[in-house]
């Protein structure tokens, strides 16, 4: 009878001890630099932007669930708010620029040729449902 | 000559390519023109978009090289607006009620900053041209190929070509369905939530003649 109970117990503690390192191995390929809130105030609405926040740690969260997406997709389907956090990243040793959008979009870039562009979709938007 | 029939432009310099998948129901009355970036560094990538059934899109493309394509019928409606900027808030003329109406949608609790933007767009479609912006319904759109760099935030400058066929283009349009291109031309970025600079090189070419 104890086999039975602690079988299962044994696998949801292993999953457990797996997705954390699975997170923990994601923090380390992506580490926050700088982060900064930016408003522009000529555009109507951005009095909103006062409810939105984001953490370091949603930023990492934001370019590991957001969908990368080609430059059609992002013109026809971006919603760009006056308010957008953006700073610096470091990812897998690359220092770019980051940027994520009130509305869901997000960039990744240098001053090169990274030119990377991203949607909250369906996981994104389970994590941060604001944004979608 | 140069003509219009059957909501094609019929001249050698455009090539027409249409594509069904981006033609939504009939234009009752076109009332102004919308000029958009691509985000692409081709055409081709854009026309791919669409053969793949990509559902928005606009009227008229133009190459880096100057070649017109024209990928819509300007009878039929096409999806290039996205989410609609309030415009009497945006020139500082709204009404008081109408205000609180914009402002209350704004800031509407319960839903996010994206659906939030999206039901103050759909008040305002409500409304009738010149009240609103440029609609999906009433409006032409034409695509100028060029990449959106957010390190310089603005876009690839265009290229002479394309800054003679844009002009050649509203030209045509203007003259077809009598519109005035002081008021009825639109940079996407003034009027919609996009990326502030989309089209505004453009428009300030045809306004110009100069290239910022």
């Amino acid at each position: 009878m104890k086999k039975y109970i602690f079988t299962p117990l044994f696998f949801m503690v292993f999953i457990f001890i797996i997705q954390s390192c699975s997170l923990q191995k994601q923090d380390e390929s992506m580490k926050v630099i700088s982060i900064k809130k930016v408003v522009n105030k000529n555009i109507p609405g951005y009095e909103i932007c006062s409810s939105f926040t984001l953490r370091e740690i949603d930023v990492v969260k934001y370019f590991t669930l957001a969908e990368q997406v080609d430059g059609h997709e992002f013109h026809s389907e971006a919603i760009i708010l006056p308010c957008k956090y953006q700073g610096s990243i470091n990812v897998n040793g690359s220092f770019l620029q980051w940027e994520v959008n009130a509305g869901g979009a997000g960039y990744l870039y240098n001053n090169k040729k990274i030119n990377k562009k991203y949607l909250c979709k369906v996981d994104c938007c389970k994590s941060f449902p604001s944004l979608c | 000559m140069t003509k219009v029939k059957d909501g094609k432009i019929v001249d050698e310099s455009v090539d027409i390519k249409t594509y069904t998948s981006i033609e939504h129901g009939d234009i009752n009355k076109i009332t102004s023109i919308v000029l958009h970036r691509t985000d692409s560094s081709n055409a081709a990538s854009t026309l791919q978009a669409y053969a793949d059934g990509k559902k928005s899109g606009a009227h008229f493309l133009i190459d880096k090289t100057g070649n017109i394509y024209q990928t819509a019928d300007m009878r039929k409606i096409c999806w290039h607006i996205g989410i609609l900027l309030p415009r009497c808030q945006v020139e500082k003329n709204c009404n008081p009620k109408e205000l609180k109406t914009i402002t209350a949608l704004i800031h509407e609790k319960g839903f996010s900053f994206g659906r939030r933007a999206r039901n103050l767009s759909r008040h305002e479609t409500g409304k009738k041209y010149p009240l609103r912006y440029p609609s999906n319904s009433d409006s032409i759109g034409i695509e100028v190929v060029g990449k959106f760099w957010p390190s310089k935030k603005s876009f690839d400058k265009p290229t002479p070509q394309q800054l003679e066929s844009l002009k050649w283009l509203v030209e045509i349009i203007e003259k077809e369905y009598k519109l005035n291109i002081k008021t009825d031309v639109y940079a996407h970025g003034a009027i919609a939530r996009k990326e502030v600079s989309e089209g505004a090189q453009i428009l300030q070419y045809l306004f110009s003649g100069v290239v910022p």
